[in-house]
């Protein structure tokens, strides 16, 4: 994704086009993934209301679903994540690498269509799903923050260009802890999971 | 099972579990920050799904989006 956003050169014209084509894949990804909270939480505060069943439960369920996948991603259980698997078009880069950007940065935003490699993303979701049940913004801010993280590696591969420095070791350098990043993601997992059950004993 | 994490990158494993370390505290310590610092703003929407809750979905929102970015 690294090398679709960053221009490798450090003139002051592809410099200028690397900020306006991060920045847009950023809002784009923010913006998408608003738009499918703002979706979910919509459903959800629907569904809460038509189906009448009480937040604690939903935590309940939600809790356990976390320690769940919490363990899938620490490699201790088997559990399969339901997603579409798609990857988005090189074309799409074709006719303009501004307007490629920024769809990717829609669909990536999303991110319900594409590759989902942490099971903690279901988590997210779900969340936004409840969270709407209450409230709208809480749901759609939950997104927002999602999509906003998914630009900061873009943003830290140019500045590696800016350095001086070829990205690919920053490419490099997150692929090889995948490792890391499913560990980080379940001990999240953990800690929520333990939140949630704790909340219906406290 | 932490065996299965590491060696990668051709580091020591005192610096594999130096840069596990810091990644794990650098994540927390960022998802916390930014939660609060947005829930304060936020002071009042998605009771009781507000407060800490809200805190905590943020923390995972943020560590959700970064890890995410190895996709395509």
């Amino acid at each position: 994704m690294i090398f679709v956003i960053v221009p490798l050169g450090k003139e002051a014209k592809e410099v200028r086009d690397w900020v306006v084509r991060v920045a847009m894949y950023t809002a784009a990804s923010t913006l998408g993934a608003g738009l499918l909270a703002m979706l979910l939480g919509f459903i959800g505060h629907q569904f809460f209301l038509l189906s009448g069943i009480t937040l604690p439960w939903v935590a309940g369920v939600l809790g356990i679903i976390s320690i769940l996948y919490a363990l899938r991603e620490l490699k201790i259980l088997h559990l399969p994540v339901p997603q579409v698997g798609w990857q988005v078009p090189k074309s799409w880069m074709r006719r303009s690498r501004l307007e490629g950007n920024i769809l990717y940065g829609l669909v990536l935003g999303a991110g319900v269509l594409t590759f989902i490699p942490y099971a903690s993303f279901l988590v997210l979701l779900a969340w936004e799903f409840v969270a709407g049940a209450v409230s709208l913004k809480a749901a759609v801010l939950l997104g927002m923050l999602y999509g906003a993280s998914r630009g900061l590696p873009a943003a830290l591969g140019g500045i590696s260009v800016l350095r001086g420095d070829y990205p690919l070791p920053l490419s490099e350098w997150i692929i090889a802890r995948m490792g890391l990043w499913h560990a980080i993601n379940g001990l999240a997992l953990l800690l929520i999971g333990a939140y949630l059950l704790g909340s219906l004993v406290l | 099972m932490a065996e299965g994490y590491i060696g990668q990158a051709g580091e020591t494993p005192s610096q594999r579990y130096g840069s596990w370390t810091l990644g794990l505290v650098m994540a927390a310590v960022a998802s916390v920050a930014a939660g609060l610092l947005l829930a304060t703003f936020t002071d009042g929407i998605a009771r009781p799904w507000a407060g800490l809750a809200f805190v905590v979905a943020m923390g995972l929102a943020i560590i959700v989006g970064v890890s995410k970015t190895t996709s395509a």
